[in-house]
């Protein structure tokens, strides 16, 4: 697993982090994310190369009391995880997405986990199983929220796999 | 005057990343993926507060003895 790119939001929070121009060279993408969102009870998503097609997700999520399974058909993006202003002061929640096999011709599906850090009762872990409906190679992923804001100092770091042992090529 | 909005471009060919004022159509796209987002939790609040009630209902009715729908049975066993 090599790192592709890596970045901080600065002061002032920014609306949205987008990976271009992601090279071609590897198998798999994996990504992770460390976010505070600037809104309450906001959620974290995803869009690849600027797409707003329908994609299909099932999630499910819990929130320390009860899990619940949902599923959708009509969101013109992959939800990642809910991400919440309210949570304990300079605390951060964590995610990671795997999407395998981007550079095929196969439509692109995507795997994530994330959990939403709270000093509190309420904190949410959320999976997702998503499809985007785009059979083009993935050259730019978007990261973000249906708040206002990813808040400063959260970082989002983009990585590239290799199949084959040893990150070579298996032919 | 309220800011524009700004979003971050990290080009991955160079490692440069870059900060820059959302357009119009941006804007736009965010305000719809809220509105969507926020359609899609009421539903999901609205079923889950729907099952609840059903499975409420079935445990009253199997306290009472009284017959319970297929739903109602369905969600209890399975």
């Amino acid at each position: 697993m090599q790192l592709i790119s890596t970045t901080t939001v600065g002061a002032g929070g920014t609306a949205n982090i987008t990976f271009s121009s992601i090279p071609q060279t590897y198998t798999d993408l994996y990504l992770l994310v460390n976010i505070r969102s600037g809104s309450n009870n906001d959620v974290l998503f995803m869009r690849i190369n600027g797409d707003t097609s329908a994609t299909t997700s099932m999630i499910i999520e819990g929130n320390g009391s009860s899990a619940a399974a949902n599923s959708s058909t009509t969101n013109t993006f992959v939800r990642f995880g809910t991400i919440t202003s309210a949570a304990s002061a300079s605390t951060f929640s964590s995610g990671m997405a795997y999407l395998p096999n981007y550079t095929g011709s196969a439509q692109k599906t995507v795997s994530s986990d994330y959990v939403s850090e709270n000093n509190g009762t309420t904190a949410y872990q959320t999976i997702v199983a998503g499809r985007f409906p785009i059979t083009a190679a993935i050259t730019s992923l978007l990261i973000s929220n249906t708040g206002s804001s990813l808040a400063e100092h959260s970082t989002a770091s983009l990585y590239g796999i290799l199949k084959g042992s040893g990150g070579a090529t298996v032919s | 005057m309220t800011d524009t909005p700004k979003k971050l471009i990290v080009d991955c060919s160079t490692g440069i990343t870059t900060e820059v004022e959302l357009t119009a159509e941006e804007i736009a796209q965010m305000e719809t993926d809220r509105l969507a987002y926020e359609a899609q939790q009421a539903a999901e609040l609205a079923e889950q507060e729907r099952i609840a009630g059903v499975k409420a209902s079935a445990k009253a009715k199997l306290i009472a003895g009284e017959p319970l729908t297929t739903e109602e049975a369905s969600l209890l066993i399975g």
